[in-house]
């Protein structure tokens, strides 16, 4: 079984994000960047599988800059078997454009289940990995909360208000995978050493955001207004409840 | 923020391994760690999946193979979450795998090393009788050649890991040479005491050790006895330098809880940060993590190439160890009337600072290391 994880690179969700002169993107100098919490989920996902079967070849596909293959690396460690970096410098927020260059890297290859985060963290799109399911045909579970190998088909669980959406389908599937149960396993240092000597497949890929729609410019969100103290005593429940009430209108 | 020092790949992807852990794993124990004084057995045992253990080890025997100055980054970044886990580590590294690895038969890497590259056993070096690895002409720890087999008798006073070695790497007097002999903890006459109970490092165990006519053969020595003198040369350098990056990564523990409390605390309205006294000392204590990190990477990288730096590491250890014990005091100052308040950890990283100063030989002692070039 061949199984492609698609991940991309974010920043750190520690780092104390500033945007830069040009208003449109995050000043890269000293952000720190790590791989989409979501797509971790993902790809332990997979881990998990090819621990019960050594058979399964895992490829981690990523699109973006050089920083990227320290990520890769990253995946080689935890045990990924091969990594695929599209490399661009151009930064990209049209999904439809991302969600092409990555088809024209798994049409290349048979593969049985392609696993993405459910969204990246720096954009929340949530849309790629349906798009890419969209353009090739293939079923896609979104948002999906655990999932297993069954009689050779695939049992997909996701989680709605109040109940659990079973599903059960062929391969070749696309999933798209919420915050999982399992917990994240750390690459060992071993690993991590011999990673380094694993090569990572490096594709240039010539593409540019179509601008459709465009990003024009990023804003920091309104600061959170100070709290203000209404009383100490009963007294200061009817008025709370007035400004709840009429002045923000919450109940 | 931006360092003045060097980064490449490979440490940063190490620092994120272990930052990741230490955010996940340690810190919400950290207040445990320092109650029951112990590291609890679920950590050692991600810190083995980790590889951590051999990460001066041979990837021929299970260890991770990264070269002196990967290893003190590693060091730095595990004390920020906890310094006396990355003593722990340090130790067995500086105090068997790297001692094995670079100076054992074939026999021993092929007995021992599989198994400390991997934590399942853990083993410590045991130089001078009083702890030091300087003082080391008045040893009364005695091997007596009998044929085949060595009698081994004598106190040590500290034995860091004692209390959860499986090996003992001790140093004896055998007839007027020394010589560096293996006793395993299960030999007879091995008698291990209580836990010293420190005021910082707390978790990491170090216990006395006495050998009482401790019986093992020959093949339990370790390198030849005219090479006895450069191992004891390896330990020290490659300790003093670790403890200096531990020093360093407890120093960055003290800057981020300052910068954490100076921006939450608010007088007259504002936030302390604010203030140019308080902006100074944040300031002193930022400058002189960069100096300990520059002095490291430094000295560390002369190791790497091979080069003698028994020198250059006694003043590493002397300078950020004292920088250390300034630093968190400073930033406990900041705190004010708070840092004295067991609820909030910087109490406990001013002890760290105070205990690592004290250990792996005194600084005044280094110090006359560092001069005997200048004296005739």
């Amino acid at each position: 079984m061949n199984i492609a994880v698609c991940i991309k690179q974010v920043p750190d969700t520690a780092s104390q994000l500033k945007i830069a002169e040009d208003n449109k993107t995050i000043e890269d100098n000293g952000i720190k960047y790590e791989i989409n919490p979501f797509d971790e989920y993902a790809l332990e996902e997979a881990l998990r599988l090819k621990d019960k079967d050594n058979t399964i070849n895992i490829t981690v596909i990523s699109l973006g800059p050089e920083r990227v293959k320290q990520s890769l690396t990253k995946t080689l460690a935890m045990g990924a078997d091969e990594a695929i970096h599209l490399q661009t410098d151009n930064s990209i927020n049209d999904c439809m454009v991302i969600a092409n260059t990555i088809t024209n890297e798994i049409k290349k290859k048979q593969y049985d289940l392609i696993l993405f985060g459910k969204k990246s963290v720096d954009q929340d799109n949530n849309q790629v990995g349906m798009i890419i399911g969209e353009i090739n045909g293939i079923p896609c579970i979104s948002n999906c909360s655990e999932f297993a190998i069954e009689d050779n088909k695939i049992v997909a669980n996701r989680e709605v208000e109040g109940s659990v959406e079973v599903f059960e389908g062929e391969f070749p599937v696309i999933i798209t995978h919420e915050k999982g149960k399992n917990e994240l396993r750390y690459p060992s240092l071993k690993d991590l050493m011999a990673a380094k000597k694993k090569s990572i497949n490096t594709i240039d890929v010539d593409v540019n955001d179509n601008k459709n729609p465009e990003l024009i410019r990023l804003e920091y969100p309104k600061k959170r207004e100070e709290g203000i103290i209404i009383g100490e005593d009963k007294s200061a429940v009817s008025e709370l409840i007035r400004i709840l009430r009429e002045e923000r209108k919450l109940i | 923020m931006n360092n003045l020092t060097s980064s490449n790949e490979e440490i940063d992807m190490i620092k994120d391994v272990i930052k990741d852990f230490g955010e996940n794993e340690i810190n919400p124990i950290t207040s445990d760690i320092e109650l029951n004084s112990e590291i609890p057995s679920s950590i050692l045992e991600k810190v083995s999946e980790l590889g951590l253990y051999g990460m001066l080890g041979s990837s021929e025997f299970d260890g991770a193979e990264t070269n002196f100055s990967t290893f003190i980054h590693a060091m730095l970044e595990l004390a920020k979450y906890s310094p006396a886990l990355s003593a722990l580590l340090m130790f067995q590294n500086v105090f068997s795998v790297q001692l094995l690895t670079k100076y054992g038969s074939n026999e021993q890497k092929e007995g021992m090393l599989n198994n400390l590259n991997t934590g399942k056993k853990l083993g410590t070096a045991l130089i001078g009788d009083d702890g030091s690895t300087l003082n080391i002409r008045n040893l009364n720890t005695e091997a007596m050649d009998e044929g085949d087999s060595l009698s081994i008798s004598g106190n040590k006073k500290f034995a860091f890991n004692g209390e959860i070695a499986d090996y003992f790497i001790v140093l004896c007097n055998i007839g007027k040479e020394l010589g560096f002999v293996v006793i395993e903890k299960g030999n007879q006459g091995v008698s291990i005491g209580k836990p010293i109970n420190t005021v910082g490092l707390r978790g990491n165990k170090s216990v006395p050790v006495s050998f009482y006519s401790c019986n093992v053969p020959k093949t339990n020595l370790i390198g030849l006895p005219e090479n006895t003198h450069k191992i004891i040369n390896s330990i020290q350098e490659s300790s003093w330098l670790g403890i200096s990056a531990i020093s360093t990564g407890v120093m960055e523990s003290a800057l981020s809880q300052a910068v954490k409390y100076s921006n939450e605390r608010k007088q007259f309205s504002k936030p302390i940060s604010s203030f140019e006294a308080i902006q100074s000392k944040l300031a002193n204590i930022s400058t002189d993590i960069e100096t300990s990190l520059a002095m490291l990477e430094k000295v560390s990288r002369l190791k790497d190439k091979g080069e003698d730096i028994l020198r250059q590491s006694a003043m590493t250890k002397i300078s950020t160890t004292e920088m250390a014990q300034r630093n968190t005091k400073q930033a406990l100052l900041v705190h004010g009337g708070y840092g004295y308040i067991k609820d909030y950890p910087i109490e406990k990283t001013v002890r760290d600072a105070e205990t690592l100063k004290s250990i792996c030989d005194s600084n005044d002692d280094l110090r006359l290391i560092v001069s005997k070039p200048f004296i005739n």
